[in-house]
């Protein structure tokens, strides 16, 4: 009974500290959304993020730490260096670039194969909806074979990071899934 | 076995501090060094003595010598530095002396003495007093007393004769002899490859600890290696001891202004260059800057200028003009500019293609003030127009808020220059402060271009008081060291230096690709690239060597002009980064 107490306590009070990785191709738009949660507004046109950037972002009482990561080549070999209490995966996938998409498939499966993420619950940013050739969130999990996951709790949202639509919609989705997990 | 020794069992009541060179050779470095801090702290010393054991003579030899040498430099300029004393003895009669020790035949009052080093000593009388403990007369030149027993090695110079030894010693043949040229050149080489690597940057910045209750800045000796490695040193002293030193990984760390957002604020500034091209975005440039000028606007005073401004009759519609485009603007308000001042518009075209690079022309700027300050209402007009204009014209491009205003002043992280684009964000930031409630101000800035940074920075400077301007160093493994300098300057170039150490340290990372097939590209494979004619310049901005990329328009372009073509999205433009990517 005081258990359930506390728990209700530090649910309405308490804040979390959650890390979250986020992860993708270049020029997936990490940046873009990055900064679309801390700022709560409209940006484009944010330049490739030579090594990280990183910001806390509070919302619905969980104080997210967002590591957004560069995608290129490069910067993809470090990506292992952050999986440490990671608890939250974003992945972001441009839905415009069908081209890519086996790329950022395989990447993606290459992450989940990692054990320090095994814990971690996945959300897939279809990202760029607002462009002509954009696939859907169904056609993109398709795709990204998110159906052969097993064991694992993933989401796929649509977002048009320039437009900061769907973004709080995934973050919801996130919150949810972290508070049903500790409580 | 030589080790430099400050032998402070000298007399203290006489003021002096006797020094003494038992060297061996690896230690002559550290011996200088020592000698040198210690002989510069301390102005009264009066004492030096090089004392050589006879039953090391083995050890004897190059060691010896060249820490010798290095000492007898030394002390000749700390010396002259202070002005009160010409030192020691000649080069010649160090070894002499060297020798002399070392062959049996030693002096009859040294073996009395029992004494187991020769000595050279240049003291200055006034300041070493006879000493009770010795009264024994030297039997060795003016130069040279060779004699001093271990216990009572700092006597020696006493017994010396005051005024004789002085004037002798005064004859400075030390510095002139072939020997000593010889010596110098084998010293030259030896320290230039003696000791660590020269840095890229290094000076004195202010740290201050994130966890801890006190908050204190605390000045830090900070150290940028080339290896990706900021090391910070209590002191300068501890730099050159190299203890005490921490080292921060750049490669897994970026570097925060804080209340600046890295890569929207540098990008935001380029934002309509390419679409404009560079010609448009030139004659916007000067333009905008012609404009500010017009208004009296220097870098601090945009603030006030920028209120100025709204507060106007046609406030409203100039605070829509800026607040929309600022490329639209200008290209709408070039034409009218044009008709009424068509020398204005040359002279701005003639200016330098690199924007905002190195074009403060002052006799340009009072021209240009000159040129305007009789059109005020044409400028204002103009820019009605453009306000008006830029609402078609800005459909096309993907943002609709006005809030994304800064976006499109083109500033870079070099062109603080440009006082328009303070002026714009200052609008931002009002109305962004406003709306925030927590931490208003922090966000505020944090919106903004490297421009609004500035103008706010200066605000805060001014109000606070301060001089700090800080930068934050976040590792992933969620590290932060908080560090601040002493001007904006000085903050920037550290800023870009470690931006610089980051990036290099990438390009030298391999990705897992790359381990893959071993047949992947490596620099030499992408020189050709390069070397095609057009490619050492960006190909929308001109800036040149660039290094990025674009896959299906063939050309090389620039990281700010690559942030427009990633925003393009793919199906128009595909970017790829020449170094931190694999090519196929």
């Amino acid at each position: 009974m005081g258990n359930t107490l506390v728990n209700l306590f530090k649910r309405w009070f308490g804040k979390q500290d959650i890390r979250i990785l986020m992860v993708g191709l270049d020029a997936a738009g990490k940046t873009t959304i990055l900064y679309q949660l801390k700022l709560n507004e409209p940006i484009s046109n944010t330049m490739p993020t030579i090594g990280f950037n990183v910001e806390s972002v509070e919302y619905k009482n969980i104080n997210f730490t967002v590591w957004d990561i560069g995608g290129q080549d490069k910067i993809r070999a470090l990506w292992r260096l952050y999986f440490q209490q990671t608890e939250g995966l974003i992945f972001v996938v441009d839905s415009n670039d069908s081209d890519r998409i086996q790329e950022a498939k395989s990447e993606l499966f290459c992450l989940l194969k990692e054990e320090e993420l095994r814990r971690s619950v996945l959300l897939v940013f279809a990202n760029k909806q607002d462009l002509p050739l954009s696939m859907g969130t169904t056609q993109l999990a398709e795709k990204l074979g998110l159906h052969t996951l097993c064991g694992r709790k993933w989401y796929i949202q649509a977002t048009c990071a320039t437009k900061g639509t769907g973004i709080y919609e995934g973050l919801d989705w996130l919150s949810k899934q972290i508070r049903n997990r500790n409580y | 076995m030589f080790s430099f020794k400050n032998s402070k069992q000298a007399k203290s009541e006489t003021n002096t501090s006797r020094f003494s060179i038992v060297s061996s050779s690896g230690q002559a470095v550290k011996c200088r060094k020592h000698a040198k801090q210690v002989v510069s702290n301390k102005p009264g010393v009066k004492n030096i003595s090089v004392n050589s054991r006879p039953g090391n003579v083995s050890k004897f030899g190059a060691g010896l010598l060249l820490a010798c040498r290095r000492f007898e430099n030394m002390m000749r300029r700390s010396f002259q530095l202070s002005g009160s004393y010409d030192v020691i003895t000649s080069w010649e009669d160090l070894q002499a002396a060297i020798l002399d020790s070392k062959t049996p035949n030693i002096d009859a009052s040294e073996k009395m003495a029992n004494r187991e080093s020769a000595v050279l000593t240049s003291y200055d009388t006034l300041l070493s007093p006879p000493s009770a403990t010795e009264g024994r007369p030297t039997s060795v030149s003016s130069t040279v007393s060779g004699s001093s027993s271990r216990t009572t090695g700092t006597v020696s110079p006493s017994s010396t004769p005051s005024a004789k030894p002085r004037t002798a010693r005064r004859r400075t043949i030390i510095f002139g002899t072939k020997t000593d040229k010889n010596k110098d050149e084998v010293d030259g080489d030896q320290e230039i490859g003696i000791g660590r690597f020269i840095p890229v940057k290094q000076g004195n910045l202010l740290k201050r600890t994130t966890n801890s209750l006190n908050k204190e800045w605390k000045k830090k000796f900070v150290v940028l290696n080339d290896g990706g490695i900021l090391t910070y040193y209590p002191s300068v002293h501890d730099y050159i001891e190299n203890v005490h030193g921490k080292h921060i990984y750049l490669k897994q760390s970026t570097v925060k202004i804080p209340g600046k957002t890295p890569p929207i604020a540098t990008s935001l500034g380029r934002n309509a260059t390419p679409k404009l091209g560079s010609q448009g975005a030139n004659r916007t440039n000067s333009l905008e800057d012609e404009i500010l000028r017009n208004n009296g606007v220097q870098e601090n005073g945009s603030l006030v200028i920028s209120n100025d401004f709204l507060a106007q009759d046609n406030g409203s519609e100039i605070k829509s003009a800026l607040s929309s485009t600022a490329n639209h603007i200008m290209a709408a308000a070039t034409p009218t500019v044009l008709k009424s001042k068509p020398e204005s518009i040359n002279r701005s075209e003639s200016i330098p293609r690199k924007r905002g690079r190195n074009r403060r022309n002052n006799k340009h700027t009072k021209s240009c003030e000159l040129d305007f300050s009789s059109f005020p209402e044409e400028l204002q007009k103009s820019l009605m127009n453009a306000a008006n204009g830029t609402v078609s014209q800005n459909t096309q491009s993907p943002r609709t808020t006005p809030a994304t205003t800064p976006a499109t002043t083109p500033s870079d992280g070099k062109e603080r220059k440009w006082p328009t684009v303070s002026s714009e964000s200052r609008v931002e930031t009002n109305t962004l402060s406003g709306s925030l409630k927590k931490k208003g101000h922090r966000r505020s800035k944090s919106h903004g271009t490297t421009k609004m940074m500035i103008t706010n920075d200066t605000k805060t400077d001014t109000r606070n008081g301060t001089d700090e301007y800080e930068f934050k160093l976040v590792s992933l493994d969620g590290k932060s060291w908080n560090f601040a300098a002493r001007s904006l300057e000085e903050r920037e170039k550290w800023v870009l230096e470690i931006e610089q150490q980051i990036l290099t340290c990438l390009q030298s990372n391999f990705s897992g690709r790359d381990k893959m097939n071993s047949n992947s590209s490596s620099e030499s494979d992408l020189q050709p690239i390069r070397n095609v004619p057009g490619n050492n310049v960006c190909a929308d901005c001109g800036e040149p060597n660039p290094d990025w990329a674009t896959l299906n328009l063939g050309a090389l372009i620039c990281i700010a002009c690559c942030g427009f073509h990633r925003n393009l999205g793919t199906h128009v433009s595909r970017v790829r980064s020449l170094d931190l990517d694999e090519w196929p």
